[in-house]
C-alpha cells in the first residue's frame, strides 16, 4: 500500500523529465531507471496490476533520497515519498536484494539495543555551572570518523564550553528511516533516543550529523515527538562560535582555494547553507563554489548508499570529487561525517577535509 | 528470436560493453517504453504495454557503439537510440524490440577550446550539466529550451530543436560545429570541422535532424558565447496577431532580439492572464534584447519606437522579467498539459508570406473538431519567416485508448495537411519521429528519394530507429 501523497506524487512525477539533471545517481550510471521519472513509472504500472515488486526491489534502493529532485521541482512533488514507501514495501515483502536485508538488520539490532542514557560531562576549562549542552556525535558515523567528533568537542572545549556525551549513544534512527521508512521499528528506534535526549536534562542538543539534525527537528515532530533541547548543528554552534569571538581562527595557509561541499540534509532539508561559509571566511580561505552548491548541492553519495552498495557510492563521490576538481579546488571542505567518509571514497585529486577538524587546527583561544 | 540465439547476443554485446552495462531486466525495459509522446502516456495511463526492447545496452564510448552497430547489423536487429527520452514525437520508443542503446554513459567532456569558442562532448551528456560546465569557465552554451534539464546533446542534436533565445543565437544545428555518428557497417563517420565551407554539401546537416534513422550521434562540438552584459525584456500588447507579426518582421530587418514571442488572442486571454497576469485584451508580445549594454540600450529604443509606430502599446519590462522567470514552470507537473487531457503542439515554420495563412486554415481545421480548443503562439524568428507554435487541446478525449489514438492522428493529419497545403513543414524544432512519419512523403513528394537513399546506404539492413522520420 502506498500513501495518497506518494500516489498523488507518482502520477506526477511518471511523465515529468524535470529533475534528472540533479540525480547524483543518474548522473554517474547513465541508467534511466535511475530517475525519478522512471521510479514513479514503475510504480504507476505496479499500481496498475503488474507484479513488479521484484523486479525493481534493487532500483528503488539506488537513490541517496538527496532530495534535489524534490529541491527543483517548481510544484513541489518529493519523489523521496514514494520512494520510501516503496522501500517499506520492498523490505516487509522480504524482496530485499541480499545485501541490503543485511544492512537493514544491523539497523533494526542498533534500534533493538537496549538503552544507555546514561550521560558524562565533559568540563571545559573556565567553564561555569553545570553543562546543559548535550553533543549528539550521531555515534554509528562517528566511529569511523572519530577525529571529526573528537575535534569538534575539542573546539567546544576551547570556547570554554563544557558538554554531556551520552556513554553509550543511542541510534537516531535517521538511516533505518531511509531504508525502510516510516515504520513502527523506526519509531520505536526514534522514542528511544527522544527519551534519552530528553532524560539528560540538556537544553540544548549540539548535532554532528546533519542527518540526525534533519530527524530531531523535521522527523520526530511529526511522529509526535518532541525534544526538550533545542536542536543546533555543529556547523551553526561553531560559526557562532566565531561571530562571538569565544574562538578565533588564524588564517589558514592553503595550498590553492577550498570548496565547500554540502552536506544534503544541511542545506536542503535545514536550509543551512551560510554558516559553513561564514567558518571558512573567519578561517580566511580562498572559497571556490562549485556550480552545484548551496541548495542545489550534489550528494556524494550517503553513507545509506555506501553501506549496500558500495561500488555505486564510490561512483557517486567520484561524481562529485569530479565538480571539485574541475573548478581547481585544492581541498574540499565538509561538515557531515558520511559525506566525509564517502567523499574520501571515491577518486579525485583534490583532498577530502573536515571542516572542524581543519577548524581547531587554526583555533586560538580568545583571551 | 529464439532463446538460444537471444543470449548468445547477449553475450556478444557483453564482451562489448561489459556484464553490468546490458540488462535483460523487465524495469530497465519497461522505463525504455514510455516517452514524453501523448499515445505511449496514455497507454501507459490506459494500463496497456507499449512494445519493450528485448535488451537495453549502455555504451560507454564511440567504439563500443560502433562494435555493437556491427553486431545488430549482422543478426539484423533493431537499434533504439535514446538520449533522455525526453522527446514528444515517440522518436526513441523501440517500437519493433531489439536493442534499446541509452547513451547517457557517454557524458565526458572532450575537449573545451576557449579560443575558438567551442567546446566537444559526448553525446550522452546531459545538457544542462554541459551548459554548467561553460558557465564554469564564464560562457553559454545559449541553447535554453524547455527541456534543457531532461535532454542530452544527441538528443537535441537528432531532432534539431530550438531554445527560447534561438531568434539571436540560432537553432541547434547553427551551434554544431561539427558532429561524429557511427553507423551500422561499423564506420564512425565526421562531418567537416566546421559547419560553413564551400566542399560539397555539408554531411553536417544531413546528420543534424536524422533521429538515429542513419546511426548514433556519438559526440559533437558546440559553440559557446560570452554571457551577455545585459538582457532586458520588454512586453507588447497588439490589437491583434497580423499586427504583431509585422512588428517582428520588421525588427528582424534591424536587428535580432533573443527573445520574440507573439501570442495569439486565445494564449493571451488564457495563459498569459493566468500565469503573467496580463488583463488586456490583444496579441501579447515579450521580446528580449541582450548583449553589449550600450547596443541593447540602442535596440531597445528601435523597438518602442517602433511597437508606437505600428499601433502596439508598451507594457514595460515586468511582464517579460516575470515570463523569464516561470519559463521553465510551465513543463512541471499541474503547470503543464497531461492526461486526461489530450494535446498536441503542431510547431511549423514558413515565410511571411504564409505563416498567416497557416494560422487562419490551422485554427480552422482544429477548431473543426469537436470540443477542440486552439492556441497559438509565434516565436523564433528569421528574417524570412516565423516559427508558429500552435495547440489543440481537448478537456475530455474518449476514453477508450484506440479511440482516443484514431481521434489524436486525425487530428494531427488534418493539421498537418492544412499547414502543408500553405507551404509549411511537418515540423519546426520537435522533431517527425513515429508521431508524423506518416507525414513526410507529402511534405518532400519525390524529393522524398534523397533521404531514402541516405538510408539505404548508410543502413542498408535498415536496423536504425525504424518507423521513424517516414524510413
Amino acid at each position: 500500500m502506498l500513501s495518497g501523497k506518494a500516489m498523488d506524487t507518482i502520477r506526477a512525477c511518471r511523465f515529468c523529465w524535470m529533475c534528472r539533471h540533479l540525480c547524483p545517481v543518474g548522473l554517474v550510471t547513465g541508467r534511466e531507471a535511475n530517475t525519478p521519472r522512471a521510479k514513479a513509472l514503475l510504480l504507476d504500472m505496479e499500481q496498475k496490476g503488474r507484479e513488479l515488486m521484484g523486479e525493481y526491489a534493487e532500483d528503488m534502493f539506488q537513490c541517496c533520497l538527496c532530495g534535489a529532485c524534490a529541491s527543483s521541482c517548481e510544484t513541489g512533488y518529493e519523489p523521496p515519498v514514494f520512494i520510501r514507501e516503496a522501500r517499506r514495501n520492498i523490505a516487509s515483502g522480504g524482496l530485499a536484494p541480499r545485501e541490503i536485508s543485511d544492512v537493514i538488520g544491523d539497523h533494526l539490532k542498533a534500534g533493538d539495543a537496549p538503552g544507555a542514557a546514561a550521560v558524562r560531562e565533559v568540563r571545559s576549562a573556565g567553564a561555569a555551572g553545570t553543562a546543559d549542552t548535550l553533543f549528539f556525535r550521531g555515534a554509528r558515523l562517528s566511529e569511523k570518523n572519530r577525529e571529526m567528533a573528537d575535534a569538534f568537542g575539542e573546539i567546544l572545549e576551547k570556547a570554554g564550553v563544557s558538554y554531556l556525551m551520552f556513554e553509550e549513544e543511542p541510534a537516531d534512527g535517521n538511516e533505518l528511516f531511509d531504508l525502510i521508512g516510516e515504520t513502527a521499528e523506526v519509531k520505536r528506534t526514534a522514542v528511544r533516543c527522544a527519551e534519552a535526549i530528553n532524560g539528560s536534562g540538556a537544553e540544548r542538543v549540539v548535532v554532528l550529523n546533519p542527518s540526525s539534525a534533519r530527524m530531531f527537528r523535521q522527523e520526530y515532530p511529526a511522529w509526535g515527538l518532541e525534544l526538550s533541547a533545542e536542536v543546533v548543528t555543529a556547523t551553526v554552534f561553531a560559526a557562532e562560535l566565531l561571530k562571538s569571538g569565544k574562538v578565533k581562527a588564524e588564517r589558514a595557509d592553503m595550498e590553492g582555494p577550498v570548496t565547500f561541499h554540502d552536506p544534503c540534509r544541511l542545506a536542503r532539508d535545514l536550509d543551512e547553507t551560510e554558516a559553513a561559509r561564514d567558518i571558512i571566511a573567519a578561517m580566511g580561505c580562498e572559497l571556490r563554489e562549485m556550480i552545484q552548491s548551496r541548495k542545489i548541492t550534489k550528494c556524494c553519495g550517503g553513507t545509506v548508499l555506501a553501506s549496500h552498495s558500495p561500488r555505486l557510492a564510490e561512483q557517486t563521490a567520484s561524481g562529485r570529487r569530479a565538480d571539485a576538481d574541475r573548478i581547481g579546488a585544492g581541498s574540499i571542505l565538509t561538515a557531515c561525517p558520511g559525506c566525509l567518509s564517502v567523499l574520501r571514497g571515491g577518486s579525485g585529486t583534490a583532498e577530502v577535509k573536515d571542516i572542524f577538524v581543519f577548524l581547531n587546527e587554526r583555533i586560538r583561544c580568545s583571551e | 528470436m529464439n532463446d538460444f540465439m537471444s543470449h548468445m547476443i547477449r553475450s556478444e554485446l557483453e564482451d562489448v560493453v561489459g556484464r553490468e552495462h546490458v540488462s535483460v531486466s523487465e524495469s530497465d525495459r519497461l522505463t525504455h517504453s514510455v516517452d514524453y509522446f501523448w499515445l505511449s502516456r496514455l497507454w501507459e495511463d490506459r494500463s496497456r504495454t507499449m512494445p519493450l526492447a528485448d535488451i537495453v545496452v549502455y555504451p560507454g564510448s564511440a567504439d563500443e557503439v560502433s562494435r555493437i552497430l556491427v553486431i545488430a547489423n549482422y543478426y539484423k536487429i533493431p537499434v533504439f537510440p535514446w538520449g533522455g527520452g525526453a522527446g514528444s514525437q515517440g522518436g526513441a520508443l523501440p517500437v519493433k524490440g531489439g536493442i534499446l542503446l541509452d547513451m547517457k554513459r557517454m557524458d565526458r567532456v572532450i575537449r573545451f577550446d576557449e579560443r575558438s569558442m567551442c567546446v566537444t562532448a559526448e553525446a550522452g551528456i546531459n545538457y544542462m550539466q554541459l551548459e554548467w560546465y561553460v558557465n564554469e569557465k564564464g560562457y553559454s552554451l545559449m541553447h535554453y529550451p524547455s527541456s534543457l534539464t531532461c535532454s542530452t546533446l544527441g538528443g537535441f542534436l537528432a531532432h534539431n530543436g530550438i531554445g527560447v533565445l534561438s531568434t539571436k543565437y540560432g537553432k541547434i544545428d547553427d551551434q554544431c560545429l561539427n558532429l561524429e555518428m557511427a553507423v551500422p557497417s561499423g564506420r564512425i563517420l565526421r562531418s567537416a570541422p566546421v559547419p560553413k565551407h564551400s566542399s560539397g554539401p555539408g554531411i553536417l546537416h544531413m546528420f543534424i535532424g536524422s533521429e538515429g534513422t542513419l546511426g548514433v550521434i556519438t559526440q559533437a562540438t558546440m559553440k559557446i558565447f560570452k554571457r551577455p552584459e545585459t538582457r532586458r525584456f520588454r512586453a507588447f500588447l497588439f490589437p491583434d496577431v497580423p499586427a504583431g507579426l509585422a512588428f517582428g518582421r520588421d525588427l528582424l530587418q534591424e536587428f535580432r532580439p533573443s527573445i520574440m514571442r507573439l501570442y495569439n488572442e486565445e494564449e493571451t486571454r488564457s495563459i498569459i492572464k493566468s500565469i503573467l497576469g496580463v488583463e488586456k485584451d490583444g496579441a501579447f508580445m515579450n521580446i528580449a534584447v541582450e548583449g553589449n549594454a550600450e547596443i541593447v540600450e540602442i535596440e531597445e529604443k528601435i523597438a518602442l519606437r517602433m511597437c508606437a509606430e505600428r499601433g502596439g502599446m508598451d507594457l514595460g519590462s515586468d511582464y517579460g522579467e516575470k515570463w523569464w522567470d516561470s519559463r521553465v514552470t510551465f513543463f512541471y507537473p499541474d503547470h503543464a498539459l497531461d492526461l486526461p487531457k489530450m494535446f498536441g503542439t503542431l510547431d511549423t515554420v514558413a515565410t511571411y508570406s504564409n505563416i498567416e495563412k497557416i494560422y487562419w486554415a490551422l485554427k480552422e481545421t482544429i477548431e473543426s473538431f469537436s470540443g477542440v480548443r486552439f492556441i497559438a503562439h509565434f516565436s523564433h524568428w528569421y528574417e524570412w519567416g516565423v516559427m508558429i507554435y500552435d495547440r489543440f487541446i481537448i478537456e475530455d478525449p474518449p476514453q477508450d485508448p484506440e479511440e482516443a489514438m484514431r481521434l489524436h492522428n486525425e487530428i494531427w493529419n488534418a493539421g498537418i495537411r492544412a499547414v502543408l497545403e500553405n507551404g509549411g513543414v511537418v515540423n519546426d524544432h520537435h522533431g517527425v519521429g513515429l508521431k508524423l512519419g506518416r507525414l513526410m512523403k507529402e511534405q518532400y513528394g519525390e524529393s522524398m528519394i534523397a533521404l531514402e537513399a541516405l538510408k539505404k546506404e548508410l543502413d542498408p539492413n535498415g536496423i536504425m530507429n525504424p518507423f521513424k522520420l517516414g524510413l
